[in-house]
Formats: C-alpha cells, sequence, structure tokens
C-alpha cells in the first residue's frame, strides 16, 4: 500500500516537473521568438536611420514609444508575413507594420499603420478574424489591427468596416482607404499642385472632377488632401502653401501624440513648374518619327510634375538618372511573339537602356490623341516597374494600383476630358483590359492567372466593380466615345499640317 | 613478360578511361545540383526573377529545359542580339563569353527537368503533347549555363507575352539574382 502510494507519488511529481519544464520551454520560445524579432526589426530602423537622415529623429521617437511586448506576427502568404508592433500613442490605434520576406529572412518594407478603435464593426453575416458566416458581432477590440492590414495585403478586406491609415517612416502621410462591409468607399493621397483648386464642395457629392475656377501663381505650392470616392465624386482640401522657398519643402501630414499635424516635408521633390527644366532631356530620348506621337511623348515629357504623376515618373525616374537612358523608338510593323499586332512594347536591351517601341501606324489609325497618350503612359509604367525589383505579382496585375494616377495625369494633358464625369476611368480600364486574363479563368485560381503575365479576370473585375464605373459594359460605352481616331468626344490625331501650323 | 606489359598496359587504360567518365559524370552530377538548386531557389522566391511563385499554385513546367536555338531566335529578331561580347555591364570578360556563346551553340542535348528536384513546391511535369503543340500556354525555361568556375550561369524565363533573362552568381553555396540582362514585356 504504502509502496503504491508513493510510486502513485512519485509519477504524479515527475508528471508534474515534466509539464513545468515543457511550459517553461513554451515561454522561454516565445520570449526568445519575440525578442529575436525585436533584434532584427531594431536592426532593421536602425538601418533606415542611416538611410534616411531625415528620418532619424523621428524613428527613435517611434523606437521609444513601440510596445515591445506586444508584438504580433501573421502570415500574408508562406513567403511573406507581417511583424505588428503597436505604438503607444493617446489616439487611435497605431504601430508599425514591417514585411517579412520568409525566403531572404529580412524585413523589406516597413510603415506606420492606423486603424481606428471607434466606428468598426462588421457585418453580422462575416466574421472577419474567423472568415466565416456568423450572425455573431465581434466587440471592436477584438478587431486586431494586424488582421485588417493582413487583409490589406491579401486583397480580402472580409467585411471590415472602418479605414487604414498609412504614414512612413519619416512621418509622412502615405494614404489611407475607407471600407464598408469589406468594400472600398474611398481613397485619400495628398496631392500638390502650383494652381489653385476650388472643389465643387455642394452636396451631395456629383461630379467626379473638380470645378475650374483656376488661378495661376508662379512659384508657390498648394497642398491638398484629396478623397476619391467611390462614386466619382472628390474632395480636395487645402492643406498648406509653400511659396518661393527653395528649400523644395512640400506640406504634409504626419502623426503626432493627440491628432494628426501638418508639417513640411523637406527635400522631396518642391515645386517644379512645368517640364522637367534641368536640362537632362538626353536621359529621355524621343525617336518617334511620326510627328503626332512624337508631340503626344513630348507633352508627357514637359507635363507638369506636380498635377501629373505619370509624367513625375517619367521625368524623375528617368529623366534625372544619368545612368537611366529611356529611349522612345518607332516600330509600324511591330508584333508580339504570337506575331500579332502589336501598339506598344517595353523592355531593357542588351546595353541596359530602358526601349519603348510604338507602333505610329497602328495607334493613329486606331485610337484618339487620349488613347494614344495612355498607350504611352502605360509603356512608360513598364519601363518604370522594370526598374524596380517589388511588382506583385506581375507588371500588369500592378498596373492596377496605378488607375487613378493615369486617369488625372490624363485629365491634367486632356482638362476637357472632365466636362464628362468618368470618361478618363473609362479610358484607363479600356487600356488595360487588353492585358487581362482571356483563357479559362474558372478552373484557374487567381495566381495561376498570372503566369503570362496577365491580370486575373476577377481582380480586374473587381477593380472596375468597387470603381464608380460598377462593370466593364458601362467603362466601355463610355470609352467607346473617346476611344477612337474618329470618336465623338476624343481628339482625332493630328496630321503632319495640323502639327506645323501648331 | 611482353604479355604481362601488354596486360598491364591495358589495365591502365581502362583504370584512366573509368577515370575520365566518372569525372565526367561527377561535373555532371554537380552541375545538375546546381540546376536543381536555381530552379528550387527561383520557384520558392529566393531568386528574383519578376515572376512571383505561390506556394498555392501547381507550377506547369515542360519535361526538359527549352533549347537555346529556340529562345535566341527572339533573342535575335526582337533584340538583335547575336552573341555575347565582353560587357563591363554585365561583368562579362572574353573568357566568360567565349564560354556562353560555345555553350549556346551546342546547347543540343535534352536535359529533362525532374519533379524529385522540387521541395516544397507542387510541380506538375507537363506531357511532350502539351509542349509541343500548345507551345504559348506554359512558361519556357532555358537550361542554366554555366561559367567562370561555376560561380555564374545564365538563365532566360519566358512567356507569350514576357522574357525575363538574368546573370545569377553563387554566393556561399547558393544561387542568388546577379544582374538582369535584357527584359522585356510585351502588350
Amino acid at each position: 500500500m504504502k509502496n503504491s502510494i508513493s510510486a502513485s507519488l512519485i509519477a504524479v511529481i515527475v508528471i508534474l516537473l515534466f509539464t513545468l519544464s515543457c511550459n517553461k520551454n513554451d515561454i522561454s520560445i516565445v520570449n526568445s521568438n519575440n525578442n529575436a524579432n525585436k533584434d532584427m526589426l531594431l536592426s532593421y530602423l536602425n538601418q533606415q536611420k542611416k538611410i534616411d537622415l531625415k528620418a532619424s529623429s523621428f524613428i527613435d521617437t517611434l523606437i521609444s514609444k513601440s510596445n515591445w511586448s506586444n508584438l504580433t506576427e501573421t502570415s500574408i502568404s508562406k513567403d511573406v508575413k507581417i511583424i505588428y508592433v503597436p505604438l503607444n500613442y493617446s489616439r487611435n490605434r497605431i504601430g508599425i507594420s514591417f514585411l517579412y520576406n520568409n525566403n531572404t529572412q529580412s524585413v523589406y518594407y516597413s510603415l506606420i499603420t492606423e486603424t481606428p478603435l471607434r466606428l468598426s464593426s462588421i457585418s453580422p453575416t462575416k466574421n472577419p478574424i474567423l472568415n466565416k458566416p456568423s450572425d455573431i458581432i465581434i466587440p471592436t477590440d477584438a478587431i486586431r489591427p494586424i488582421d485588417v492590414i493582413a487583409g490589406f495585403y491579401k486583397y480580402n478586406m472580409n467585411g471590415y468596416t472602418g479605414s487604414i491609415k498609412a504614414f512612413s517612416l519619416s512621418n509622412s502621410f502615405l494614404w489611407e482607404y475607407g471600407y464598408q462591409n469589406g468594400n472600398r468607399k474611398y481613397e485619400r493621397y495628398i496631392t500638390n499642385s502650383n494652381i489653385v483648386n476650388e472643389s465643387n464642395k455642394t452636396s451631395p457629392k456629383q461630379s467626379y472632377s473638380v470645378s475650374s475656377n483656376l488661378v495661376k501663381s508662379s512659384g508657390c505650392v498648394w497642398s491638398y488632401l484629396v478623397t476619391y470616392y467611390n462614386d466619382g465624386s472628390q474632395d480636395w482640401d487645402l492643406i498648406g502653401l509653400k511659396c518661393d522657398d527653395g528649400n523644395n519643402c512640400q506640406t504634409t501630414i504626419g502623426i503626432s501624440e493627440g491628432s494628426d499635424i501638418i508639417k513640411s516635408d523637406c527635400g522631396g521633390g518642391g515645386p517644379g513648374g512645368g517640364g522637367s527644366g534641368n536640362g537632362d532631356f538626353d536621359k529621355i530620348i524621343n525617336d518617334i518619327t511620326d510627328p503626332c506621337l512624337k508631340a503626344l511623348i513630348t507633352n508627357l515629357q514637359n507635363a507638369n510634375k506636380l498635377t501629373n504623376e505619370i509624367g513625375g515618373i517619367l521625368q524623375n525616374v528617368f529623366g534625372k538618372n544619368e545612368k537611366i537612358i529611356l529611349n522612345f523608338s518607332q516600330d509600324d510593323n511591330l508584333k508580339n511573339k504570337e506575331g500579332k499586332d502589336d501598339y506598344g512594347k517595353s523592355f531593357r536591351d542588351l546595353n541596359g537602356v530602358y526601349q519603348t517601341k510604338l507602333n505610329a501606324r497602328l495607334l493613329n489609325n486606331d485610337f484618339s490623341e487620349e488613347r494614344q497618350t495612355l498607350t504611352i503612359m502605360h509603356e512608360v509604367l513598364h519601363d518604370y516597374f522594370i526598374t524596380q525589383l517589388n511588382i506583385y505579382p506581375n507588371d500588369h496585375t500592378f498596373m492596377l494600383k496605378y488607375i487613378y494616377k493615369m486617369a488625372t495625369s490624363l485629365e491634367d494633358l486632356y482638362p476637357q476630358l472632365r466636362q464628362n464625369p468618368n470618361l478618363a476611368l473609362a479610358l484607363v480600364f479600356d487600356n488595360l483590359e487588353s492585358s487581362v486574363f482571356r483563357g479559362d479563368s474558372k478552373n484557374l485560381t487567381l495566381f495561376e492567372q498570372t503566369a503570362d503575365g496577365k491580370i486575373p479576370y476577377d481582380l480586374f473585375n473587381d477593380a472596375v466593380g468597387s470603381s464608380v464605373l460598377k462593370n466593364i459594359s458601362t467603362y466601355q460605352n463610355l470609352a467607346g466615345q473617346a476611344k477612337g481616331s474618329k470618336s465623338n468626344l476624343g481628339t482625332k490625331p493630328c496630321t503632319s499640317s495640323n502639327v506645323n501650323n501648331n | 613478360m611482353y604479355n604481362k606489359l601488354k596486360i598491364f598496359l591495358f589495365f591502365c587504360l581502362i583504370l584512366i578511361n573509368y577515370h575520365s567518365i566518372s569525372q565526367v559524370q561527377k561535373n555532371d552530377s554537380r552541375e545538375l545540383e546546381d540546376i536543381r538548386l536555381i530552379m528550387n531557389n527561383i520557384f520558392k522566391n529566393k531568386i528574383y526573377t519578376r515572376n512571383f511563385y505561390f506556394e498555392e499554385v501547381t507550377h506547369e513546367l515542360p519535361s526538359y529545359f527549352t533549347s537555346y536555338s529556340d529562345c535566341f531566335k527572339i533573342f535575335k529578331n526582337e533584340f538583335l542580339f547575336t552573341d555575347f561580347v565582353e560587357n563591363k555591364l554585365f561583368n562579362l570578360n572574353k573568357k566568360d563569353c567565349d564560354q556562353l556563346n560555345y555553350s549556346i551553340i551546342n546547347d543540343t542535348a535534352k536535359v529533362y527537368i525532374k519533379k524529385d528536384w522540387f521541395t516544397g513546391v507542387k510541380v506538375k511535369i507537363l506531357s511532350d503533347s502539351v509542349t509541343q503543340y500548345k507551345t504559348n500556354t506554359y512558361t519556357k525555361y532555358t537550361k542554366p549555363i554555366f561559367f567562370r568556375n561555376n560561380t555564374r550561369c545564365f538563365i532566360v524565363i519566358y512567356h507569350s507575352n514576357y522574357l525575363n533573362s538574368f546573370f545569377l552568381k553563387k554566393k556561399y553555396n547558393n544561387w542568388v539574382l546577379d544582374r538582369p540582362f535584357i527584359i522585356s514585356v510585351d502588350d
């Protein structure tokens, strides 16, 4: 009896010791993982301080406010995970989101993200955390910021209602997106302009375009926080003005303890007026012989970088960098690998020169000036993407992120487009339509459809559906009015005599 | 005595031949090992190729690497490329170019792609009937050409709408991107 009790006691003690040691190991593993993450992230942040000296002081502030003990991580895919470190600010939930590549075992991107504490809710028909239909409404504080941000990068917001706001590590506003029941309601960016815009603020918001009471003023830059709503309307809120300060300072928004602050971001590009203006035209070579097409490229090359983002990419990436040359040339027999006529092609050649070949014969025959300009912008973006290393999952799908930039840049060159709401956007979708996967999309996953460099059909459909145009036939009907070389609303391609007269 | 000498010489010849053959096989197996490593790294996104390989996807591959003669027809017609020449931009000296150009001309033997090369990657090897008659439905890979004592290689990946060619380099016994060569996107 005594022996059996002793044996039982010994067995219990052994089991307890085993369990406790396992728990200690678990805790120590978790602590060790968090410490390892913290060390790695601190190393990354210290590196960023050296890369961006202006941001050094603010990054120190971020480090001091980081709540390392509540660090969390979640997977976006097998290759990428987000590591989120909350920041101790007395306001909405703010943290630093780090994008970590499991293969290279390093952080490749980071940003400060903010999600609201209040106002978030979940549709009673969806449970975003568990990703299952549910009638249970999850309390707002159970919506982890990291899950919202992961949903953003997975292109699936899972019924989220609320916003995501992003700032750079130098405390400059990047973007904001608003959602309702998982659908995008608005996007928000800062836009700089050297002309005054009077926005049409009468409600309800009806117009896509901004009213044209424009006052030109040289030497000054107006900065606006622009909200693009999915009903096509916009709000332009003036946030600052900088005139002739010679310091390349622009107004931006940053985070502070209480609320966002308006601040200057110096050295970020500055007022540029029209054209590259820096004598580096030889870094962009326009070898097009057709005078009409040549003029369209020159227009983009001379566009105001502040109001024309695609023009800005062309000028900043290729116009200023002596090591990067972009050459536009003409090939009226341009074909793709399948031997079919092609409007344009971009490549980095065997001398490291970025080339864009354009089929002037086909472009002048088929398209209005506006639609031709979109082809040029499309190719410029390809050239730009070739200089970058983080295009995901392919060029054309990544171009979906530029649809509004392309539309506003086109309106910048052709202001008359603004008289027809959403026309520029319709033309952009028309331009991207030829890059959509055409095969049997039903039997292939989204990812499988990207294998040949095309946009998965569902992603394109979603992009159209979440825009003011709502569906493909709507934009096709609208684009048709301005797309063709003899369309009602499009500008007819010039003839040689017209170019000489201009 | 004479017979013993003949037998001795005969065995020496056998040994020399055996040694040569086994050295070739050793080189071949080392090359195959590098090819296996490169393909795995590409499909695990450890080598940036402007394609992103998703874990969820079963990637379709032809049963053997595409020949350089097919690929270089595109290079010649579209990019006016004929052969490699000394070039600082791509870090190519004369010996590198000689090796590359020789390998391209003599790329006649099929090298089969094997499913068991890939660990942690879903791969489907397409049958010849697909690769012969539906040439625009799958991504093509050329066999890596090694040069500079197997520390660098060249590879081309292309589909109907794009072409990406790269130099890779060996770093700490692993293959990484060195620099891109010709990159092209069709619209």
